[in-house]
């Protein structure tokens, strides 16, 4: 059953997006999907809506397009590559669309799950996630594992048929909206701590497991809490080789870090900026300036990135690279909500303050997920010293 | 960095290895025609292109070697391409005059120059031929110690050089050049300082273990991957149909980071090197000096920000985002 629609989707993928498919088309498909909606009153752009805005509709309309999987091999996605995935992932950023909903699912436990997968869950997850079926929500951090995964107590017994899970998952994303969490969990305890760690790909409906919302400084709910109790995860749900949790999930964190929503989270503020300027110049000469210097590093970042969807075409884990990316990618965007918040002392525009309100309130955020700063400076120091 | 850009690396490492005067160091790179690469050899230069200039300029950077191969090369392009002879030796300057006519301030290398591409300030392209002319030459250095001389070309006439480029381009090679040639030194100071913070004791252990210096470190190295990714971006773009504007763009784009990554760069590398790094001796203020010169000449900051910032009010955001993704 599930290999038939795996086939569906694929001749679908080919139909639409496949062989012949040029990067400008993306481009269109993208834009003009993202303007109807918006004309059509279906969402409102916003700053940081990749982990803020959910939408299944949305992320659906675009699997029907063939625009979801589009990195993967053809027999699950369009074999375009990730350069051409890059193209549809910041064009989506540029609208603010809502893609929550199949974000994380795609841009990284779809490449996971292909690369270290059995044939059996691949067969199983991949169709699911290239038609924004599944949901997911990763569960790595912990009370006492943030940034530091090695960390994770979350444990996973072996039982007959499978595993059991007890544990508990924080700060985990989206998981009320989950159809599935990624897990990372100890399955045995060693000497050194980045042993025994295993990964599992675990349905949210399974018994035994709660989620409890945080709310955030916004008064939004996308954070939770989730909790393993007796949790049964049925064996094939093992995602690689037990054991290997670590090594897999610091290259999954090269997929995490290295995208265009590093950088982009705040575009769409920083085009009302350039809407408001383009207005009144003559009395924002400085305020150029400084539009001059954002669109210099934006314009260095979205080479990092393609950089960085470049090596991984090659088949290489571009880990400094990632980690450079999401570093300098988060600073500018942080930057941006203090470009607005000056533009908008000077252009008195509502929906840019507004917009600006929206953003400062999401910006915490951007430095701390996938790794805070400091984390991701020690991480590239090491890799450098390395000999 | 393909082949034929190891090859030239590997060149102008062997050329730099013993310390030369420039003099001797400009023949050996006259003597293998390093000075005229993107020139076409129909036309008397090296042949080449300019991912392969920008990757020998970057690389004597990386180096410290006061050699004018950029100014030289570029203006040697725009000369040849108006249909104009390279004389022997050199070297050509390119300037950009603020006026109608002469003197001409800071001029690299003024004082050896065979003849100066003048940009005027109606873009019109013109060729002041030195050599055997009466020049006279206020002798200045930037602050790394290289020429930087006021040339007045008095009565020596300027010839129209009617074919040049368009003087957008030229200015859009030049600063790129000297784009990459901040990249170069900034990987240069970032190699020097990694190989002191590990190998340098203090309380006992290395100081790469101090997470300050770690972290300090890593900035740095992160500022030199995004110089080098503002500069490849802005070379690549020479190699395809893009004009003289966008030029001109990814120039300023480079040179912004660039000048921001120099600033990072020098700052730390003195931090981390303590008292070593102020000595004579030490290799670490040749880099240093020209980071802080560089990152002025041929524009600086600022005006490179203000014409991206025009650009950006001028052209609306969807040209922006077409020229960030094109």
């Amino acid at each position: 059953m599930a290999g038939t629609r795996a086939r569906e989707t694929t001749a679908a993928a080919n139909g639409r997006a496949g062989t012949g498919t040029t990067v400008a088309d993306l481009r269109r498909q993208v834009r003009d999907l993202t303007d109807r909606w918006r004309v059509q009153g279906r969402y409102t752009p916003r700053s940081d809506n990749w982990m803020r805005g959910f939408d299944l509709d949305f992320s659906r309309e675009l699997a029907r397009r063939g625009l979801l999987g589009l990195a993967w091999p053809t027999e699950y996605g369009a074999g375009l590559g990730q350069v051409a995935r890059l193209a549809v992932t910041e064009e989506l950023l540029r609208a603010g669309a809502p893609v929550a909903a199949h974000w994380i699912g795609e841009r990284q436990i779809g490449p996971a799950v292909l690369g270290h997968g059995s044939p059996e869950l691949r067969a199983e997850i991949l169709p699911l996630i290239a038609r924004a079926e599944a949901v997911f929500c990763l569960g790595m951090s912990e009370p006492e594992a943030g940034s530091d995964l090695a960390a994770v107590r979350t444990t996973a017994e072996a039982v007959p048929g499978g595993w059991t899970v007890n544990g508990r998952k924080m700060w985990t994303t989206g998981a009320h909206h989950a159809t599935h969490i990624y897990l990372l969990a100890r399955t045995a305890r060693t000497e050194r701590r980045h042993h025994g760690l295993t990964e599992f790909l675990v349905d949210m409906d399974t018994a035994g497991i709660e989620v409890t919302p945080i709310i955030d400084l916004a008064g939004e709910h996308h954070f939770n809490e989730v909790t393993f109790t007796d949790v049964h995860v049925p064996a094939h749900r093992l995602l690689g080789t037990v054991g290997e949790g670590w090594r897999r999930v610091v290259e999954q964190l090269s997929f995490e870090r290295g995208g265009p929503e590093r950088v982009l989270s705040t575009y769409p503020l920083l085009a009302r900026c350039v809407h408001a300027l383009a207005d009144e110049p003559p009395h924002a000469r400085d305020l150029q300036i400084d539009l001059g210097r954002l669109t210099a590093r934006l314009a260095t970042l979205r080479r990092l990135a393609l950089g960085v969807a470049r090596q991984v075409d090659e088949g290489r884990a571009p880990t400094v690279e990632a980690a450079t990316l999401k570093y300098l990618g988060n600073d500018f965007e942080n930057d941006v909500v203090d470009f607005a918040r000056r533009v908008c002392l000077r252009v008195p525009d509502p929906d840019l303050r507004a917009a600006f309100a929206q953003a400062l309130l999401a910006s915490p955020g951007f430095t701390i997920r996938g790794g805070a700063a400091d984390v991701l400076l020690s991480l590239i120091a090491r890799q450098e010293t390395r000999t | 960095m393909n082949d034929v850009h190891t090859e030239l690396r590997d060149l102008v490492d062997d050329i730099t290895a013993a310390p030369r005067d420039p003099d001797r160091l400009w023949d050996t790179v006259v003597g293998l025609g390093l000075h005229t690469i993107g020139v076409p050899e129909d036309r008397g230069g090296s042949g080449g292109d300019f991912a392969d200039l920008a990757a020998v300029v970057g690389r004597f950077a990386h180096r410290a070697a006061s050699v004018p191969v950029a100014e030289h090369a570029v203006a040697a392009w725009a000369s040849t391409r108006a249909g104009r002879p390279l004389p022997a030796g050199g070297p050509l300057v390119v300037v950009f005059a603020a006026g109608a006519g002469g003197p001409y301030p800071a001029v690299p290398w003024g004082r050896r120059a065979a003849g100066l591409v003048v940009v005027g300030p109606d873009d019109a392209v013109r060729y002041a031929d030195l050599a055997g002319r009466r020049v006279e030459v206020g002798e200045e250095t930037n602050p790394a110690g290289e020429p930087r001389d006021a040339v007045d070309a008095g009565d020596i006439p300027l010839a129209d050089l009617a074919e040049a480029p368009d003087a957008d381009a030229i200015r859009a090679r030049i600063a790129t050049l000297r784009a990459a040639a901040l990249a170069g030194a900034c990987a240069g100071a970032y190699e020097l300082t990694r190989s002191y913070v590990r190998e340098r004791r203090q309380f006992a252990r290395p100081l790469i273990d101090i997470p300050a210096v770690a972290a300090s470190l890593a900035t740095m190295k992160v500022a030199g991957l995004q110089v080098q990714a503002a500069v490849d971006r802005a070379v690549d773009l020479h190699a395809g149909p893009a004009g003289p504007e966008s030029l001109l763009a990814a120039a300023a784009v480079a040179r912004v980071v660039a000048a921001e990554a120099a600033d990072t760069v020098a700052g730390l590398a003195h931090r981390l090197h303590g008292a070593m790094g102020v000595t004579r001796e030490y290799g670490l203020h040749p880099l240093t000096t020209r980071l802080w010169a560089w990152r002025d000449e041929y524009g600086d900051e600022e005006s490179w920000a203000r014409l991206l910032g025009t650009h950006t009010t001028d052209g609306g955001e969807l040209d922006l985002w077409e020229r960030l993704t094109g």
